[in-house]
């Protein structure tokens, strides 16, 4: 995994000074791949790719980018990995494509030169590239169907900036800092900046799973959704998925995330997915690692993930490090938390903590339990989204009580009808309302207190033309709840905040975090499953490893716990309103409004209020 | 590292949106509390606003747009927003008027109270006994100059020194040496004629400006040099009597009434003129100094009002007494004689938007640092 940068002409050729900002990009990105960096610039001087590089297949020179294949033809700047390339390989060797390197990312330049776009849809990985093609003089940019790995692009004039991280373009290249509106009501609303947008108005994310391609001379560029999550979830399965078949199916996405010429750990916590997925690695790595984050502030209590972890550990006869960290380190390391933010979010703190923890094991590349909930219902949404909306289906004009309330509330009784408890019943008429009510950090009813009118209105409009979540449920309309939420979840709260979050703050350490749920072969397979009868639950997870500490399967759902929001905000129970003061504290910290003078003034006053 | 919210409400008679030297002190003070970084919200409950804004405003200040509607609709929605809102640890009354409300926030919020002075508003007793007596009550005084600043303590009993000294700025890439504008000066009748010029509200209320000095002045200047002109740019009530004015002196054939320029002219309009002469007796701050000046014109500007410290005590341009009238018309004489090319004087650079956004991030500092006393002492 790596940091990708460049600048594309589309008319006229680049310049020195267009090379010293593709310059800047790299070193900014370069705690993304702190093994090596590279430049290439075409012949015709009209494209410029920088890398860094962390070096996880093929670690020596010839897996170095950006790498040119043995033709001459198309030249590669790739981030991610691609875990099935020497299936592809052998495959495309049959077909007489010769190779010069061991690495998966000339598997990947062969795979598009053999098969054109379609060759995206045989990728097993998580992948954001951009691809040179000097015959042609086109150039592509591609993602991952999830968007596990990130790419934004710029077009400012006739330049064409792209980068793994949108933050390196807002401070490297020559783009106008001003805030894209939908960016503003979508992080208060959601607690990230949902795609397709991004925290820069002029910058904006390629799509997951969609391709791009772009040619010189001005030609208009063409971009294909080339795979869709949500249209997944759909399917017509008559019986349970028997156990064994998914045992199978996740042992088998374990198997191919371990592919490395590096170690991989797991992050392990007290919950079933990261335990089934270290109980599945176990048998395949000898000395596997396993890692957990804890807090000395819940030693001793229910919060504490470390024992249950460390049972788990001592059952797999992994190599277990338990890391525990108090305030006063956290406090240091919050000015870097900032810095290496991309977008603000009020999520990702635990996973920049760990992977921290993993790199002082020595260790590149992790595996994540990420993407189980999604699959298998665990979320509160999965519980409360279905019986609201059968509520309202069974008694018509509920949403018409529920809108009444909502607007009478309004200025007889202002503090209820900013809760979301004013809303539930105005919201159940439909899965998007519900779903944004579930999720939402503020409501769009409390935003005129959060933002100016001005802003609240152009992003609003902004996000609904956008329509992104019409568009996830398009293929869903006469699906299950089950499978709407599902997908929902996969292409909202996974994709803009957890999966970017894990890019970002696992890369700001040189960590690779993987996530072998969040899978194209793991998605095909349990997809129809998830959209029939007798969709996947956390049961089925927890019968498919053959023993995990039986506390687990008992252990109410903590969710995200970390004291980390209560030292940040002061507030003694981070509940949801603490969550909002911290989204509120977020935009403002990233900007690196630090005060350590104040610090000590500040925490005395916490301390003597608590 | 400051990780607790630090939110601010702030009551205004108009900021963007609002024309005039207030409102633009209001604009720029709002724009530098946002880029601190250290607010984290700012609820501006503003008196006066036209609907549409027509710049962004900075993405931590919200505009309770609907409190612009009348007296009592104002503290409506500012109660409104008061039980709303979360923590605030700082109300900032940008308009003496507005003081009592400011207070009764403060005291609803356990807030700190901030009060922002300007000019002439300021001088005396306004004609609210209430605001006058409720001075005592605030915590934090920001005053444009520290000649408004002894004025006011001069009746409040609020100390000069404990006034926080924040002078207005100018936008030192819109306002740039220009060559002459030679079609706005045909407009006039300007072509080859040597300018002097004053900008302002013709108010009859205030007639503080110095109009009246640089006309009566005139008819010896023009003696000498007879292709001299004085351009007024600006409008109000006061205009007929200066018009009349004019032709009582016999001067209506060096005189020129501009009337209001709109924004985007103001900059073409500085540069037609040799000399901005303001002998004014009334100026808090005199932006319009600074804007001519950075512009590189040439600055005639009082000895007697806060237009000394916007002119830096002389290093930006000359200080007269308006009362003095030989030593104005010979000030306007040296400084048409000594004709150079527009240039701006470094010395300008102090009140540029950075220096300013520096003054507010350190005031916002102490701000904060006496709040977090104040919580800790009282917990």
């Amino acid at each position: 995994m790596c940091g990708v940068a460049g600048a594309f002409a589309r008319h006229g050729t680049l310049s020195p000074h267009h090379q010293d900002v593709v310059q800047r990009i790299n070193d900014w990105q370069a705690h993304r791949g702190p093994d090596g960096e590279g430049f290439w610039t075409s012949r015709d001087r009209i494209l410029m790719f920088g890398h860094r590089r962390l070096a996880i297949i093929d670690t020596g020179p010839s897996g170095a980018q950006p790498m040119t294949d043995t033709t001459g033809r198309w030249t590669i700047n790739q981030n991610g990995e691609i875990y099935n390339y020497r299936a592809l390989r052998r495959e495309l060797e049959d077909l007489g494509r010769t190779f010069a390197t061991n690495s998966d990312t000339e598997v990947l330049i062969n795979v598009i030169a053999q098969w054109g776009e379609d060759g995206l849809k045989r990728l097993r990985g998580m992948f954001a590239f951009a691809l040179w093609d000097d015959q042609e003089k086109e150039l592509w940019l591609a993602r991952d169907p999830y968007g596990i790995k990130p790419l934004y692009v710029a077009e400012v004039g006739d330049v064409l900036w792209f980068a793994s991280q949108a933050r390196a373009l807002a401070e490297c290249a020559p783009v106008s800092p001003r805030r894209d509106p939908a960016a503003l009501v979508g992080y208060y609303v959601w607690g990230s900046v949902p795609e397709p947008f991004s925290w820069w108005a002029d910058i904006r994310p390629v799509a997951a799973g969609q391709v791009m391609r772009i040619r010189a001379g001005g030609r208009p560029p063409s971009s294909r959704q080339y795979y869709s999550v949500s249209a997944q979830f759909t399917g017509a399965i008559a019986e349970p998925m028997s156990r064994s078949m998914l045992r199978t199916t996740l042992r088998d996405s374990v198997r191919q995330h371990l592919v490395a010429d590096t170690d991989v750990g797991v992050f392990l916590s007290s919950g079933v997915d990261s335990n089934v997925l270290a109980s599945l690695a176990a048998p395949e790595v000898k000395g596997l690692k396993t890692i957990t984050l804890a807090f000395r502030e819940y030693e001793g209590t229910h919060n504490d993930e470390a024992p249950l972890a460390e049972q788990a550990a001592r059952a797999l006869g992994s190599e277990h490090h338990t890391v525990r960290i108090d305030k006063e380190e956290f406090e240091d390391l919050l000015p870097d938390f900032f810095r290496k933010m991309d977008q603000p979010t009020i999520d990702g703190l635990n996973t920049y903590l760990i992977s921290r923890v993993a790199k002082k094991q020595g260790l590149k590349v992790v595996l994540s339990g990420l993407g189980g909930d999604e699959l298998f219902g665990s979320y509160p949404s999965f519980q409360q989204i279905p019986p609201l909306l059968n509520m309202a289906k069974a008694m018509p004009g509920l949403v018409t009580i529920g809108r009444i309330i909502q607007s009478a509330s309004r200025e007889l009784f202002p503090k209820f009808y900013y809760s979301k408890l004013a809303s539930v019943l105005a919201c159940s008429g439909n899965i998007l309302d519900a779903y944004m009510l579930r999720r939402c950090v503020y409501q769009l009813e409390g935003l005129d207190l959060i933002l100016d009118q001005q802003w609240l209105e152009a992003g609003l409009v902004r996000l609904q033309e956008a329509r992104s979540q019409d568009i996830v449920l398009e293929p869903l309309r006469h699906a299950s709840w089950r499978a709407q939420i599902s997908a929902l979840e996969s292409c909202t709260y996974l994709r803009n905040q957890l999966l970017r979050d894990a890019d970002w703050a696992g890369m700001a350490h040189g960590v690779e975090i993987r996530v072998p749920y969040v899978d194209r072969v793991v998605l095909e397979t349990l997809g129809p499953v998830i959209g029939s009868s007798y969709p996947l639950q956390k049961s089925d997870l927890l019968a498919v490893p053959d023993a995990l500490p039986a506390e687990l399967s008992w252990r109410k759902k903590t969710g995200f716990i970390s004291p980390a929001h209560e030292w940040a905000t002061g507030e003694t129970h981070a509940g949801r309103q603490g969550l909002k003061t911290w989204a509120n504290l977020v935009p403002r910290l990233m900007r690196g409004s630090y005060r350590p003078r104040l610090r000590s003034a500040a925490s005395a006053y916490q301390q003597s209020a608590a | 590292m400051n990780l607790t919210e630090f939110n601010a409400i702030m009551l205004l008679s108009d900021g963007f949106g609002g024309f005039g030297g207030i409102s633009q002190f209001n604009k720029d003070f709002l724009t530098a509390v946002d880029r601190s970084g250290l607010v984290t919200r700012t609820l501006v409950f503003p008196r006066l606003i036209r609907q549409r804004l027509d710049q962004e405003l900075p993405e931590t200040i919200v505009y309770f747009r609907h409190s612009a509607a009348g007296k009592s609709n104002y503290f409506r929605q500012l109660m409104r927003g008061l039980r709303l809102s979360s923590d605030v640890h700082l109300v900032i009354c940008g308009h003496l008027h507005l003081l009592p409300l400011a207070v009764l926030a403060a005291k609803i919020k356990r807030a700190r109270v901030a009060l922002i002075i300007h000019g002439i508003e300021a001088w005396q007793p306004t004609q609210y006994r209430l605001a006058n007596n409720l001075v005592s009550q605030i915590d934090s005084l920001v005053s444009v100059s520290r000649f408004s600043a002894e004025k006011f303590s001069s009746w409040s009993g609020i100390e000069t020194k404990r006034a926080f000294i924040l002078g207005n700025c100018v936008d030192l890439g819109r306002f740039v040496p220009m060559p002459r504008d030679t079609a706005l000066a045909a407009r006039y009748g300007l072509g080859g004629h040597s300018v002097i010029m004053t900008l302002g509200r013709l108010a009859n209320r205030e007639r503080y400006k110095g109009f009246d000095e640089v006309l009566e002045v005139l008819p010896a200047l023009v003696k000498d040099l007879p292709t001299l002109r004085y351009l007024i740019v600006g409008d109000g009530d006061d205009r007929q009597r200066l018009e009349a004015k004019v032709k009582g002196l016999g001067i209506q054939k060096y005189v020129v009434f501009a009337g209001k320029p709109s924004e985007e002219e103001k900059i073409a309009h500085y540069s037609l003129a040799d000399a901005y002469v303001m002998p004014s007796s009334g100026e808090g701050f005199g932006i319009v100094l600074l804007e001519a000046a950075a512009c590189g014109v040439p600055i005639i500007g009082s000895a007697v009002d806060g237009s000394k410290e916007a002119l830096l005590g002389g290093a930006i341009g000359q200080l007269v007494d308006p009362r003095d009238l030989g030593a104005l018309r010979d000030a306007i004489r040296t400084s048409l004689e000594s004709k150079s090319a527009h240039s701006r004087s470094p010395s300008v650079e102090f009140f540029g938007v950075p220096a300013f956004q520096d003054k507010v991030r350190y005031w916002l500092e102490t701000e904060i640092d006496a709040s977090v006393r104040t919580a800790a002492m009282a917990a």
